[in-house]
């Protein structure tokens, strides 16, 4: 078994207000393994972002355990700080400080010297605008300075929390490729995102949770494979006859504008000699590809459906 | 010390903290003109006629009347004794009664002149703790610092110790320099000396100004630190003012040894003596009013307990609660 650099064990995290009380994490047992970039996704308010926190140091538990390259955290987070670069939500710098200063107090803190604050403006491409005051900057260079801040430590773990939110198609893709590149680089990224053509891009593995707790895990591969077993979207001219002979024979059909689909089935010939037996000629036959989104969209559907 | 030195360049760097900083300096310098200008010297033509007022004074018939019965009754006449020296001081004229402007005499300002610095820059120290503390709340750049040194004890500790840094080292430069001016211009225009141990009390009183400041950053610091927003500081000490100041003051007039003022007034003052007068009196012994002493240690104790309290709230919130 690979090594993990993220453990949490029925992690748990309630807040209590005037209202009573709310379970954001409930009982969430996450496993990241060394490498690679790993997708964490679920819906908004999912626990995702109070996950991470928790992670952190930031948020403080309720109950679990969690764990950062085998260590307790947050009892022994000041020993493994050092090797975790983040981002949580939005980048928060002091908007009245250029983004070189804020990154040289970050540096100063860590113990690094200029020439790391130089070298990591040149690397997310800040050069020129780094004497610039952060609240002149814009969305994407505002992500940008939080990148840099995060790879000041030369982490080993690198954990983004939606690091695209509101960057231009320019932006994404330039993250895009720096993250995967750091992937490719050895270093672990957990990627907490959205956008999940995105996830399924950049991602090796990849969690999905939904009201606090997990609902899938693996490889992107497996977990797609795991929740959709392949199905086909047929063409016909009577789609009606086409569906009852199809129903007779078992097979499971729904109708999606004017096509069939069938789910669950891996025997697209068998389908096709079973119309023609009826006189009923397909003029499409096109496989259903299983990918990321329809499987996070089954997966949180069925999980709002359940008792909350 | 690393943090330590990263929180002194966040303030280096805090315009609002600089604006507060040179504002107490500008502060500074107009309390030495306005001071400077009130006791401006008069001519020797003014002297001589207040003089001559004096000796005129002096020897009408009540006046020689109300010195012999000082002589027997000091009480009425607020004199410590019948003494006739202490007497003639009670009773008789001053050349200052009669003078447009008061004459320059430091060891007449060094009464309310350093409380009145101290308070002031008690409260500019206040502001700055808060600012300090709350500008990084708001900008949510607290959270981004612990991803980078998660110790979070260590994180308040270098943030406070770096704002009593400050205030206290402000409010020792601005003490210093209003009273630099104040003793340039009386060796100027006077030549009489200063009594001895003077220059030794008033630097005294001056250190004791720079640790009120010191304790008002940290009393702003504590507060926002706890509550997040400076303007809740701002708001405490209006609502303490008014609240505090005022109605306690005139309501439950046994609190007041507890009075902030008051015990600014002993800690800079070495000492303070609250006369409190009964509402209702018959007889002169009902009359007298009731003297409460805050000593200096008073004075220590008091603002001591109530720092550590403020502290130790504050680290234990900043310790525990969620970071946003």
């Amino acid at each position: 078994m690979s090594e993990l650099v993220i453990e949490t064990t029925q992690l748990r995290k309630e807040y209590r207000n005037r209202r009573g009380r709310f379970v954001a994490v409930k009982g969430l047992s996450l496993h990241v393994p060394r490498g690679g970039v790993h997708g964490f996704l679920g819906p908004n308010g999912s626990g995702k972002t109070t996950t991470i926190r928790m992670l952190l140091g930031l948020a403080r538990a309720s109950g679990g355990e969690m764990r950062l390259f085998g260590k307790e955290v947050p009892r022994l987070l000041p020993e493994v700080m050092g090797r975790v670069g983040a981002i949580v939500e939005q980048p928060k710098f002091m908007p009245g400080f250029t983004g070189r200063k804020n990154l040289s107090l970050l540096a100063t803190t860590l113990g690094k010297d200029r020439r790391k604050v130089d070298e990591v403006i040149e690397t997310v491409g800040l050069k020129g605008r780094d004497d610039d005051r952060y609240r002149s900057y814009s969305l994407g260079m505002k992500q940008r300075l939080a990148i840099a801040g995060a790879l000041l430590k030369s982490p080993e773990l690198l954990i983004l929390d939606e690091p695209t939110n509101g960057l231009d198609p320019a932006g994404i893709r330039e993250i895009r490729e720096t993250i995967r590149d750091l992937g490719e680089s050895g270093v672990t990224v957990l990627l907490s995102s959205h956008i999940l053509a995105e996830v399924q891009q950049v991602c090796d593995g990849v969690s999905i949770i939904g009201h606090g707790s997990l609902l899938a895990s693996g490889s992107v591969k497996e977990v797609v494979g795991s929740r959709i077993s392949g199905g086909v979207r047929l063409g016909l001219a009577d789609l009606a006859a086409g569906a009852t002979a199809l129903e007779a024979a078992g097979y499971d059909v729904r109708r999606v504008d004017d096509r069939l689909v069938v789910d669950s089935t891996d025997d697209p010939a068998a389908l096709t000699e079973l119309l023609a037996r009826g006189g009923l000629y397909l003029n499409e036959l096109t496989p259903i590809r299983a990918d990321l989104e329809t499987v996070f969209l089954e997966l949180t559907a069925e999980d709002s459906e359940g008792p909350l | 010390m690393r943090l330590l030195r990263v929180e002194l360049s966040r303030i280096r760097a805090r315009r609002a903290i600089m604006v507060l900083v040179v504002g107490s300096f500008l502060v500074g310098a107009f309390v030495v003109a306005a001071t400077l200008w009130e006791h401006r010297p008069l001519d020797a033509a003014a002297i001589a006629e207040a003089e001559q007022r004096v000796a005129e004074e002096t020897r009408r018939p009540y006046v020689q009347r109300a010195l012999r019965q000082c002589e027997r009754h000091p009480e009425r006449f607020g004199a410590s004794s019948g003494d006739p020296a202490d007497c003639a001081e009670a009773v008789l004229p001053q050349v200052n009664w009669f003078l447009d402007r008061p004459v320059l005499d430091p060891v007449e300002l060094a009464g309310e002149l350093p409380v009145v610095l101290a308070l002031f820059l008690g409260v500019i120290a206040v502001l700055i703790g808060a600012t300090m503390i709350g500008a990084e709340w708001s900008a949510g750049s607290v959270g981004t610092q612990l991803l980078f040194e998660p110790r979070r004890p260590r994180v308040w500790a270098a943030k406070a110790a770096a704002i009593a840094l400050v205030t206290a080292v402000m409010a020792a430069v601005v003490f210093a320099l209003v009273w630099a001016g104040i003793l340039a211009a009386y060796a100027a225009w006077s030549d009489d000396g200063l009594p001895a141990g003077f220059l030794g009390d008033l630097g005294a009183s001056g250190l004791r100004a720079a640790a009120f400041a010191g304790i008002g950053g940290l009393a702003g610091y504590a507060v926002t630190v706890a509550a997040r927003h400076t303007v809740v500081v701002v708001g405490l000490m209006l609502a303490y003012s008014v609240i505090g100041e005022g109605l306690l003051r005139e309501f439950v007039p046994r609190l007041e040894r507890y009075l902030v003022s008051n015990n600014t007034l002993a800690w800079i003052q070495d000492g303070h003596r609250i006369r409190i007068h009964p509402e209702f009196c018959n007889t002169r012994a009902e009359c007298r009013p009731t003297v409460t002493v805050i000593s200096l240690a008073d004075a220590a104790l008091y603002f001591g307990v109530v720092a550590a309290a403020m502290l130790l709230i504050s680290l234990a919130v900043f310790r525990h609660r969620d970071v946003p």
